[in-house]
């Protein structure tokens, strides 16, 4: 049965990390902007870095689903993630108000706890399955598959909800101003 | 059939999960919206015309002892509730003393505090308000009287009745009190 978990794991990361880095080439130029604004490398080292992430992601993303380079895989979504954790506690530290461009232009999400929590939740799963694969190895079926895209699926809407509750908050405080 | 069944309960977990999370910023957005009004902080604090109630006690800082809130009602009186965690409470504690001076000969100013001793301490220390201070230990006042948010003020006439109440963060809104219960009295 953890084969299975292991490929219910592997297909919800896939389609997390696809749709992510999707979302970032379909607004690269907005992406560009919203990693400009993080103000942590110097802005002509940002230019070459921003359109390098969707692409790492998507190449995570890739590797990750073939037997022979989930370990790749793995290890390269390990480091976008230890990065994103770590570009979001340098934010949260400042108490910054910024965009993380997570999803590009379908979700205007802003660097905060959900953010920070999301990455930390996607670490986990990526810890998992790098101590259950040896053991039990990866095993697909309809079902996980399916599952995996359910699980994404709840994700992102959670994670869109909450943008449309911080956004109508602000603009409650707005109004009460 | 086993599989089916296993992946069903996570799917199933996770939208247990998603409809937690959308009711608890629904409740989040509720609160907003509807407590932390103008409106709702009015509906705060025991009602005006009610009196205070007589059986109760609170730990004064200057007797060291547990004594009745209603024994110190020797004239119109301003009870002012303070967090040890709040911001605007600090705010109003730099303006106390000014206040009370220019109030004390006509009302009494008594500060409630709410909060760890470590911290009510540290704020007495660093502000040393005059009157008459209390600590509400356990809070209990505080939930006794109804109140949400610090800092908030309940004005009573010397009869114990509560004429005036809402928050209370500057030196003018003490005085805006003060003038109220003393043109009710």
């Amino acid at each position: 049965m953890l084969s299975y978990i292991n490929g219910f794991i592997i297909i919800h990361l896939t389609f997390l990390f696809f749709l992510s880095a999707l979302g970032k080439l379909f607004s690269l130029r907005q992406f560009n902007t919203f990693v400009n604004e993080y103000k942590i490398l110097p802005r002509r080292l940002t230019n070459i870095i921003s359109p390098l992430i969707p692409l790492l992601e998507l190449l995570g993303a890739l590797l990750i689903l073939l037997s022979h380079t989930v370990w790749f895989g793995l290890v390269l979504l390990a480091i976008l993630v230890l990065v994103f954790i770590t570009t979001i506690l340098f934010i949260l530290k400042e108490k910054r108000d910024v965009y993380c461009g997570c999803y590009g232009r379908w979700i205007n999400a802003k660097v905060d706890l959900y953010t920070l929590f999301k990455n930390i939740y996607l670490s986990c799963l990526i810890i998992f399955l790098s101590l259950s694969i040896p053991s039990f190895g990866i095993n697909y079926s309809f079902i996980s598959v399916l599952t995996g895209g359910i699980v994404t699926a709840i994700l992102l809407s959670t994670h869109y909800y909450w943008q449309i509750y911080k956004e109508r908050l602000k603009k409650l405080h707005e109004v009460r101003s | 059939m086993e599989q089916f069944l296993f992946f069903s309960v996570i799917v199933l977990w996770g939208l247990f999960l998603l409809n937690f999370f959308l009711l608890f910023l629904l409740f989040r957005q509720f609160g907003e919206i509807y407590l932390s009004s103008g409106d709702g902080i009015a509906k705060d604090g025991l009602p005006i015309g009610k009196s205070l109630p007589k059986d109760d006690r609170i730990y004064s800082m200057k007797e060291k002892q547990h004594v009745y809130l209603q024994e110190h009602i020797t004239k119109s009186s301003l009870l002012v509730f303070v967090s040890s965690n709040c911001k605007p409470c600090q705010q109003l504690l730099r303006e106390w003393n000014s206040a009370y001076h220019s109030n004390q000969h006509m009302i009494n100013c008594m500060i409630v505090f709410i909060g760890e001793d470590n911290k009510v301490q540290d704020l007495i220390r660093k502000y040393s308000p005059e009157g008459q201070l209390f600590w509400d230990r356990n809070d209990s006042l505080f939930h006794r009287f109804k109140i949400r948010v610090t800092p908030f003020a309940i004005a009573i006439d010397e009869q114990g009745i509560v004429r005036d109440k809402g928050l209370c963060g500057t030196k003018e809104q003490i005085n805006m009190y003060a003038q109220s219960i003393l043109k009710d009295g």
